[in-house]
């Protein structure tokens, strides 16, 4: 199939080769006309071949009737001539004539008729001469002279009568051709008109396809055209924008080609390194002759870097302005790489940093005194810490050392001097010992309380159920507890905490729990534990004396006691100690408790 | 005749306490006798004593907390010392301080030993040292 855009001129090339065809068919036409014309020549030639053979024979037939008159000479040369010139017209209609048989016929007969003509008038010539005007006059009587020259007028006639019919025959089958011709050639000059017109038409139909086409290319164009104008104007404003953005940031952006060596810099950069922008980019060595000597070796390093490991980098350096003061910039160099995946050019950005890098110096100078006035405090507290342990270690030294002689005498005393005493004697001494050891009961329990705060912890893996038993089995070695019953539901379970912390709870709830539940009827301290999630539950319930559940945080604080010192001999120390070890494991305790029913004590710790 | 024991040298500085362990050593009937230094100063100086000919003792006391040289200080000099390092230190003190206690071992202590405010407490603990570091224990022969 042929493409559109070529029918039309294939319709066009054939319409031309139609109408090139007629032309040539209007030619071949002429050349017709031509031929009618020759043979109408032809006709009119052997008419007047005829005429002239008549006017000839007449001629010869004249001369020489007047010779056999007069006997002139002059009048039997005519006759002669005008005799040639007959055979030869005569010659020349039988030349013209020969190509149809009919005339051939007539021809011969005509040529015979001449020669007995030609022979009879010699004779009579030739007796007139010997014998004068009778004896030619017989023969002429006798010849037939005259019947015979009609005879070849009519002869000649009928030549000429024939060749005007054949004529007429040519011109008949003439007109028959020409007139097919003609209707052919109608034919072709229609077709060829035709398709003309249908070229014409297609083309036309092109030509409006094309011309929408046209249309729609040009109003594609114009819109794209104005998107164009509108992207334009949006890039200008952005490019006007980054250029304000870079102007306020003080920020520069170039582009170095490593195998020229040559660059191309935002105008910024010409702002900030105060070099005329029609001076262009400078050459690299420009600008690392104005970097400190003290920060060149580290920019060369990078760029050496960034060139040959395609490492980027961020670099502070100082810059030597033209009024030679020292300005910080601040470099991001980013390498360009080729498609090979070498590096070709080095891109980045340059900003004035100078600003910035001097409050941040500020910073860091405000902050260098600050840690210094920090560290110089934290010395004074470390100072006034080893102090206050220097202090807790002399009241443990030397308020024992005290106590020890009052309680030390005061049992040697009861011991040794017990004869010289009364019984109210022997009670003071008593009532004294009691005191001390009380007042030792409560420096040791300080002096733990202020150790659990000192301390370090120290994490490893403990085994909980293990610990309580512990425990439990050192509580129930005490003589004094008679028919206490504990009891333990433990499970196998093993954390990382502090030991000695998670001990010193357990210790001195299991202590709390005996203290207040021993002298009941049918004393019983149960503990259970419970792993849930990441932390582990431990529950120490007694059936004692119980107390105000309105009292629940308070009998956490430290020396706050709840019941009567008589009875039941504490320091206030011992549940501070478990909150406190508790805070320190980062888990949490709770108390609940009832006047009369027992208490109940869970810690949660973290596994 | 048997040859005089050896004694056991106290330091302490307190002298209540001083005479309680004494009382309390007392109380105990010790054949030992007792050598007494009343600061670290005292106790150091029992170092030449010694190289001079002095007896020297099965066990020693020793409190920490002393005037002008401490405990600790003590216990180092004694522990450091190419012939006197392996007479038996009992630190018994009144210093529950962990510090305290890992200081001393890490001198080289024999034992760490708390004083109870109780009297009869007090006494049963000297008792029991008595027993066990002299006569329970046995230490190589002095080195010459």
């Amino acid at each position: 199939m042929l493409p559109t855009e070529l029918r039309p001129l294939l319709l066009l090339a054939t319409s031309l080769l139609a109408l090139v065809g007629a032309l040539v068919w209007r030619e071949i036409q002429g050349s017709t006309v031509r031929e009618q014309w020759s043979l109408v020549d032809h006709t009119q030639e052997v008419r007047f071949r005829v005429v002239s053979v008549v006017a000839e024979l007449d001629h010869a037939l004249l001369a020489k009737r007047g010779y056999l008159l007069t006997g002139d000479a002059r009048q039997l040369e005519d006759y002669r001539a005008a005799r040639i010139q007959v055979d030869r017209q005569v010659a020349e209609l039988a030349t013209l004539s020969k190509d149809h048989p009919d005339q051939e016929l007539l021809h011969q007969r005509l040529r015979g008729l001449l020669a007995e003509q030609d022979r009879v008038s010699a004779e009579v010539i030739a007796r007139y001469q010997q014998g004068g005007v009778q004896a030619a006059g017989d023969l002429l009587l006798q010849s037939h002279d005259p019947a015979r020259h009609r005879e070849i007028q009519h002869l000649l006639e009928e030549c000429a009568a024939m060749e005007e019919r054949l004529l007429g025959e040519h011109r008949a089958a003439l007109e028959e051709e020409h007139a097919l011709r003609r209707r052919i050639s109608g034919l072709v000059a229609a077709l060829a008109t035709l398709a003309c017109i249908a070229a014409l038409v297609n083309l036309r139909q092109q030509f409006a396809a094309r011309r929408e086409r046209l249309r729609t290319i040009e109003d594609e164009k114009a819109t794209l055209a104005q998107r164009v104008d509108e992207r334009t104007r949006e890039l200008q404003q952005t490019l006007h924008r980054l250029s304000e953005a870079q102007a306020i940031a003080r920020l520069g952006h170039w582009y170095l080609d490593l195998a020229t060596g040559t660059g191309t810099w935002s105008a910024q950069m010409h702002h900030l390194t105060e070099r005329p922008v029609d001076h262009g980019a400078p050459p690299l060595p420009w600008f690392l002759d104005r970097i400190h000597p003290e920060d060149r070796p580290a920019l060369e390093t990078h760029h050496q870097a960034a060139v040959s490991a395609l490492q980027p980098f961020v670099l502070r350096f100082r810059w030597r302005t033209e009024a030679s003061a020292w300005r910080w910039m601040e470099t991001r160099v980013r390498p360009v790489t080729s498609a090979a995946g070498t590096c070709v050019a080095l891109e980045g950005t340059l900003q004035d940093i100078h600003e910035l890098a001097s409050t941040e110096a500020e910073l860091r100078a405000i902050n260098a005194e600050l840690e210094e006035r920090v560290a110089l405090r934290t010395r004074d507290l470390a100072e006034k810490n080893r102090q206050l342990e220097a202090f807790t270690y002399s009241v443990s030294h030397d308020l024992k050392a005290p106590l020890r002689g009052i309680e030390g005498y005061g049992r040697l005393l009861e011991m040794e001097k017990a004869e010289h005493l009364d019984e109210e004697g022997r009670q003071f001494i008593a009532t004294i010992r009691a005191a001390t050891r009380q007042m030792g009961q409560l420096i040791d329990d300080l002096l733990a309380y202020s150790r659990l705060e000192r301390r370090t912890q120290r994490t490893a893996p403990v085994q909980v159920d293990a610990l309580v038993r512990s425990i439990v089995d050192t509580v129930a070695r005490d003589p004094d507890l008679g028919h206490l019953r504990i009891t333990a539901d433990l499970v196998t379970l093993t954390i990382t905490t502090d030991q000695e912390s998670l001990a010193i709870i357990l210790r001195n709830l299991v202590d709390n729990a005996v203290k207040f539940s021993r002298e009941r009827p049918e004393p019983h301290v149960g503990i259970t534990m419970q792993a849930e999630g990441s932390q582990v539950t431990i529950t120490v319930t007694d059936n004692g004396i119980g107390f105000d559940d309105a009292y629940r945080e308070r009998i956490f604080e430290i020396f706050q006691r709840l019941n009567h010192s008589e009875r039941y001999p504490g320091t206030g120390v011992g549940l501070a100690l478990v909150r406190r070890a508790t805070e320190l494991l980062g888990g949490s305790c709770e108390a609940r408790g009832e006047p009369g029913r027992g208490a109940r004590f869970t810690v949660r710790i973290p596994r | 005749m048997n040859p005089p024991p050896a004694p056991i040298l106290l330091v302490e500085d307190n002298p209540l306490d001083l005479d309680l362990t004494l009382r309390a050593f007392r109380r105990r009937r010790l054949a030992n006798p007792i050598a007494i230094a009343r600061d670290g100063e005292e106790a150091i100086g029992y170092l030449q004593r010694w190289d001079q000919g002095e007896p020297q003792p099965l066990l020693i006391l020793l409190d920490l907390h002393l005037p002008r040289r401490s405990g600790l200080e003590v216990l180092a000099a004694l522990k450091s010392h190419p012939r006197y390092d392996r007479i038996p230190v009992v630190v018994l003190t009144t210093s529950r301080d962990d510090s305290d206690v890992e200081r001393a071992y890490d001198l080289g202590a024999n034992s760490y030993i708390l004083k109870p405010v109780d009297f009869s407490q007090f006494q049963e603990v000297v008792e029991r040292i008595e027993a066990y570091w002299c006569v329970c224990n046995l230490i190589p022969p002095a080195k010459p």
